[in-house]
């Protein structure tokens, strides 16, 4: 082979060349079994020569079988052997499933058109529909509630005590005998977005790992929260289209929010679990990520949102990180942080409602429904945590199945804030 | 192809060399070691996540040596190590033999992800103000010449000669690109690209002599 090929190939190896360089390179080497046999030769002579100049390191005992269990009990781990093992469709099922889309898709249309329909005449903001439940009350807007929603100075909480998130502050549960015939579409609607958004939340977990992306923080000026105003909110909250998950489309520098497991339980089907909203974290700060565990979480209207804040740990002021995704609402979950640990690691974390019109102000300082974490603990092989702790005079247990990408490094995370009014 | 020099007799616990003079460690390239390394991956490649673990715990150690060599940080290189094995099970199916053998396709995944890290830390803009600090090129002591016991090993890349090794290394290890290679060594671009060729080259011809 020539020197342009032998050059080409090193930059190939290396990924030192431009996307459109790469497929000519790939097409070449697919139409040309010795230019392929040549680029083989340069593969390993290249890697032999980095083994050598970089020996092996010894591992100590049992490391690895660790690093693969911790691989092994990966969602994504999970969702490929899953796909791999699926039998093969028959033909009908290729067809039934599009059909279904396509069904659900114009339902969606249907449901979003009303919604703009009712904005543009000036109608009650309609709020997101709800899966009924056993022994949950149909969820009706608590007019109370909006008129505070309207107040500036004050959003609406997700504490207990709130009247708000009462009928909402039921543990999901799969019993849904008593669902009404209109309801049972828009549930299986629900529960296949939950599946697809489950599935492409795993990937973008692995991924946002992988790619080690790394978010900025707005900060917010200390003082707007006694002046009743937010400075610097707007743009950023303007940017917080969703895509998927209602997660922001312009991810800022510094640290973001990823959804990862669409349902998490309480230990025990949430029998023992509490029923109002809190939340926990666990955290691997030198990895710059950590899982906040959501359970219980209210359903807001949908000109409204749940803001996730962080207040870094040497102190300082809360920032906006992004939105809890829309898909958590009603029901409990977890979201993956990340961060650049050299940039600032949390040191609390702020659940809140905010206005989607940017106009939004922070709830006022009481503070409940804290979870106060006394033991936590990650299963080696299975990578689920468990914790047991208090949230108030009631103690809890409760573990989390959405899956640690992040090796059993995990110690209990910042507190997790749910402000009330 | 240059003569090679003669190799010292491997040490009796070491078995046959096959990549390089004395590379008594270079099980990796061993042809049964090739065989069941392609073997696991496609059984990966099924789905089994035992031939997944059976090929961290035989490949943990040096993918993690090639991630420390370039990030230098015990604790990070575990992360990557992770990742290269979890797209080692995500790619498994897409292994092309024809391409590199299953060490070389991890170690260049080792690579390039901690290159990544790197340079999103943008530790690649402080490496380069070292190197140019440096002032004259320095060729510093090839980290193998710290295991004396690996003699045979520095014979043969020894015939590497000092400017193209340090551009090999400065290409992979630091995630250099030529024309940042060319500034570290305070040489011409065109000189960058024939010290690697010539250098990769001369690797081929170690390589294959070995066959």
């Amino acid at each position: 082979m020539n020197n342009a090929f032998d050059h080409e190939s090193m930059r190939h190896l290396l990924e030192d060349a431009g996307e459109g360089t790469r497929a000519a390179f790939e097409a070449q080497l697919a139409a040309d079994p010795a230019a392929e046999a040549e680029f083989k030769a340069t593969t390993d002579a290249l890697a032999a020569f980095a083994l050598e100049v970089a020996p092996e390191v010894a591992i100590k005992p049992g490391e690895s079988a660790r690093l693969a269990a911790r691989i092994t009990a990966m969602p994504c781990f999970a969702h490929t052997r899953e796909k791999e093992n699926r039998p093969r469709r028959r033909l009908w099922a290729k067809v039934a499933w599009p059909i279904a889309a396509s069904l659900l898709l114009g339902l969606n249309l249907w449901q979003y058109s009303q919604l703009r329909l009712a904005s543009a005449i000036g109608g009650t903001p309609v709020s997101q529909m709800e899966i009924p439940r056993a022994g949950t009350s149909p969820i009706t807007e608590d007019p109370k509630s909006d008129s505070r929603l309207a107040t500036p100075a004050r959003a609406p909480a997700l504490a207990a005590s709130s009247t708000t998130v009462r009928s909402e502050a039921t543990i999901p549960t799969e019993d849904h005998g008593d669902d009404q015939p209109g309801t049972t579409k828009a549930a299986a609607q629900e529960l296949a977005k939950s599946g697809d958004e489950s599935a492409l939340a795993n990937d973008k977990v692995v991924g946002a790992l992988q790619r080690g992306r790394l978010v900025g923080l707005e900060m917010v000026d200390p003082g707007s929260y006694e002046r009743g105003e937010r400075r610097g909110l707007s743009a950023l909250l303007q940017s917080l289209e969703p895509p998927a998950f209602g997660a922001p489309t312009t991810v800022p520098d510094g640290m973001s929010i990823t959804p990862i497991g669409a349902i998490t339980m309480p230990t025990g089907s949430g029998s023992n679990g509490p029923v109002v909203p809190y939340a926990w974290s666990m955290f691997d700060v030198e990895a710059g990520a950590g899982l906040v565990n959501l359970y219980n979480l209210p359903t807001v209207p949908t000109d409204q949102h749940l803001a996730l804040w962080v207040k870094p740990s040497n102190g300082g002021i809360y920032s906006l990180v992004g939105e809890i995704p829309s898909i958590l609402q009603g029901r409990s979950g977890s979201v993956l942080i990340t961060f650049d640990p050299h940039i600032v690691v949390p040191g609390e974390v702020l659940i809140t409602i905010e206005k989607r019109d940017g106009v939004a102000s922070l709830p006022g300082p009481s503070a409940s429904q804290q979870a106060t974490l006394t033991s936590a603990s990650v299963d080696a092989t299975s990578a689920v945590i468990s914790v047991s702790g208090s949230l108030g005079q009631q103690p809890f247990s409760a573990n989390s199945s959405a899956g640690v990408p992040l090796g059993a490094t995990l110690q209990p995370g910042p507190t997790v804030v749910l402000r009330g009014p | 192809m240059p003569p090679l020099p003669e190799q010292a007799a491997p040490p009796a616990s070491t078995g046959a060399l096959r990549v390089l003079p004395g590379l008594e460690r270079a099980t990796a390239f061993e042809p049964e070691a090739l065989a069941r390394h392609r073997e696991l991956v496609a059984r990966m490649g099924a789905g089994d996540a035992e031939a997944l673990r059976l090929l961290v715990t035989e490949l943990h150690g040096r993918v993690q040596g090639v991630v420390q060599r370039i990030l230098r940080d015990p604790e990070t290189a575990c992360e990557t190590v992770q990742d290269v094995f979890v797209k080692a099970w995500r790619g498994a199916g897409g292994y092309r033999p024809e391409r590199g053998e299953v060490i070389s396709w991890l170690v260049f995944m080792a690579r390039n992800g901690a290159i990544d890290r790197v340079r999103r830390r943008a530790r690649q803009r402080e490496l380069l103000e070292e190197l140019q600090d440096e002032g004259e090129v320095v060729v510093s002591p090839p980290a193998y010449l710290l295991f004396e016991q690996r003699e045979e090993v520095a014979r043969g890349l020894a015939e590497l000669a000092p400017s193209q090794r340090r551009a090999l290394e400065l290409s992979f290890f630091e995630g250099c690109t030529q024309n940042e290679v060319a500034s570290a060594m305070k040489i011409p671009v065109g000189n960058v690209k024939n010290h690697l060729r010539r250098g990769m080259l001369k690797l081929r011809e170690l390589f294959s002599a070995h066959e």
